[in-house]
């Protein structure tokens, strides 16, 4: 038993191949660099002084300051360059340490960029691959010991990190869909799909419509959850679920609009890919056989001791330091030229130095008459069925027979006023209706009722309307239907 | 000896990490969500909400002359974002705070430009709609329903006030003070 542990622990201090942390390095690389690049010109705005700077942690007494604009810029710019280095593998490890660092700096300055998680994946990624040798291959450092036909192996650990983070992310997400009951209603979804900030898409819009299949998609989404931490251990499941988990998050791609995160998710499930996954990918790669063989091989392998003389190391930081300062230079330069912010006073700033647009005075009379929605807009769906459920009704409530019952059920909008409400069921004929009075506070989301259609009830078209009002104000439509009656 | 160094290392780190992981997941699984930088780095709460109304916010000033002029989203605030890049930053996340502290500062911008025609007042307005209507089946359903842009969407004021020149020298709005 000892002896056992005793190897585990060995195993976990063991040597692999250090292709795929390569992989992941030049691919997330890549990305943060397109997530920052996209956000470079608006630097001022999001990190400066001069702009309107959203403190991710306000009462957090270590907050770290907002540069002036032009000094802001140049970080940025420093930034943007450290990223290529990553993605690139030019003095890798400095590259991820100060990438690392300055993604946390940037971070804290914009609660936006916060808000959506990935950032905080792409944090732990850069920290743990910090500790991998990824630099030993597709990267330029690579090139200068390729020459040597030197190939570093990276430890084992902080991939298996890599892993233990990935299981944590799905857990993590589990527990807060559990429990949100929204979700497995499918509300949450469907809402989601709809935002124009986070969904928004044609499919998504389309997926938004389809009410059982968000309920079925929710319940999948938590069992994937769930099962992946569980059952990604086990061999045999493992490309089974790599294959889910990428669908997944292929899907979340295409249906919502959550920025990087799908694709930042797909780099971290690299950590699950082995050396064996990767071999169809080696035809393409210039590679090592005997590092390649020793990698799937697994244990009992040493890393080979590179042999830097300081003085390559200092010619080494003294380049990499004046390529960020260069990068750094150029990106101020470009900033105080274009002047997107008119703030230093350039030509072309002037030019875009636009404060306040006329409005005509009756579109602002239009405006300011504050209308509020009428309170049909506050119900989001009204559905009708012959069978209830949880906060879903089901069957064709079209054609009910005698000794039957209509179930209406509403999802509201939050938030809502308080309201009264009047459900109406008219008989054929336009014949004195049956009404209901009903309330709604001003947090509930949802309201039901059942309309039993006795024996005795006249055979014909009936109508269900309901109407609402705030208390004192005037009844309003806010939804009817028809049905028939049948024997 | 350098092994033992660095396996010693690499087990506190791991140590720290695991530890450090354990003790906000607990936290997270129980529902205690503290605004701490740590915690937020070590807890995966994904969807957490989720809003049922779509809005965008914006600023009007009324000047001395009764000319009106819409200020807000102004020069300052370029960035955009969401499916279709039109959320600015006061949109998304909304914090009423914020937005009115940005205001204020375009109101100063504005000021010093229109020094022939000062401001005079300020409405910070959000014109808002349901979810539901962002989808093109129910936008269409709504249009056909009602034949009208102002049935989809709705304003509210958020908060208004007049503008003032403190003794500073300085434009101040006094919000709260129709």
């Amino acid at each position: 038993m000892r002896s056992r542990l005793v190897q585990r622990f060995d195993r976990l201090f063991s040597y692999e191949s250090p292709r795929v942390p390569a992989l992941m390095r030049l691919l997330l690389g890549c990305l943060m660099l397109y997530d920052a690049g996209t956000r470079h010109p608006y630097v001022i705005e999001l990190y400066s002084s001069g702009g309107d700077v959203f403190r991710s942690f306000i009462n957090f007494t270590g907050s770290m300051p907002a540069l002036p604009p032009r000094w802001a810029i140049a970080l940025h710019s420093g930034y943007l360059a450290v990223l290529v280095a990553v993605a690139i593998g030019f003095c890798t490890r400095l590259s991820l340490s100060l990438a690392l660092i300055l993604t946390i700096y940037f971070n804290s300055l914009d609660v936006v960029s916060t808000l959506t998680k990935y950032s905080i994946i792409s944090i732990h990624l850069l920290f743990w691959l910090a500790f991998t040798r990824c630099d030993q291959r597709l990267s330029v450092d690579s090139m200068r010991r390729h020459c040597r036909r030197v190939v570093e192996l990276s430890p084992r650990w902080p991939r298996l990190m890599l892993r233990g983070l990935v299981c944590a992310i799905y857990l993590g997400a589990a527990i807060t869909k559990m429990r949100l009951p929204d979700f497995a209603t499918g509300d949450l979804l469907e809402f989601s799909l709809l935002d124009d900030a986070w969904g928004g898409g044609a499919i998504g819009a389309w997926l938004s419509e389809r009410r059982q299949l968000l309920v079925v998609l929710g319940y999948a989404v938590i069992l994937f959850e769930v099962a992946f931490p569980l059952l990604i251990w086990v061999p045999p499941m493992r490309r089974c679920l790599l294959v889910i988990a990428c669908s997944f998050h292929v899907g979340l791609w295409i249906t919502l609009s959550l920025q990087i995160f799908s694709p930042m998710m797909l780099i971290a499930l690299l950590a699950f890919v082995t050396e064996k996954d990767m071999a169809w990918l080696v035809r393409f790669i210039h590679t090592d056989h005997v590092e390649s063989q020793a990698a799937i091989n697994g244990n009992g392998m040493t890393p080979m001791q590179s042999s830097n003389s300081p003085f390559r190391f200092f010619a080494r930081l003294l380049m990499y330091g004046g390529y960020v300062c260069v990068a750094a230079a150029a990106g101020v330069w470009h900033g105080v030229a274009v002047d997107r912010y008119s703030e230093f006073g350039s030509a072309s700033g002037k030019k875009t130095s636009v404060v306040g647009e006329p409005v005509p005075e009756v579109e602002v009379d239009e405006i300011l008459a504050a209308y509020s929605p009428p309170y049909r807009a506050y119900f989001h769906r009204v559905a009708t069925g012959t069978r209830s459920g949880y906060r879903q009704v089901f069957g064709d409530a079209a054609r009910v027979h005698a000794d039957g019952t209509v179930f209406v059920l509403a999802r509201l909008l939050l938030p809502h006023p308080a309201m009264e409400l009047e459900w109406q069921l008219i008989p054929p004929d336009d014949g004195e209706p049956a009404v209901i009075p009903g309330r709604v506070t001003a947090g509930e989301t949802y309201i039901s009722i059942g309309f039993r259609m006795q024996d005795d009830f006249k055979i014909g078209r009936y109508e269900i309307r309901l109407l609402a009002r705030e208390t004192g104000r005037a009844w309003e439509p806010v939804w009817s239907t028809e049905f028939e009656l049948v024997d | 000896m350098l092994t033992a160094i660095y396996r010693g290392c690499v087990v506190i780190l791991i140590g720290s990490y695991l530890t450090l992981s354990a003790w906000y997941f607990q936290r997270h699984l129980v529902g205690d969500q503290q605004p701490c930088p740590l915690q937020y780095a070590f807890t995966w709460d994904m969807f957490p909400n989720y809003p049922m109304w779509s809005s965008r916010r914006f600023a009007i000033v009324k000047t001395q002359s009764g000319n009106y002029f819409r200020i807000f989203p102004g020069t300052r605030q370029q960035f955009r974002r969401g499916h279709s890049g039109t959320h600015s930053r006061f949109d998304l996340p909304r914090d009423d705070s914020r937005l009115k502290a940005a205001v204020a500062q375009a109101v100063e911008d504005f000021a010093r430009v229109h020094t022939d025609d000062p401001p005079r007042y300020v409405f910070v307005c959000e014109r808002y709609w349901p979810v539901g209507a962002n989808a093109l089946q129910t936008r269409l359903q709504f249009e056909e329903s009602e034949n009208s842009e102002a049935a989809q969407k709705f304003v509210r004021v958020i908060d208004e006030g007049p503008i003032v020149r403190s003794d500073a020298g300085r434009w101040q709005v006094r919000w709260g003070q129709p």
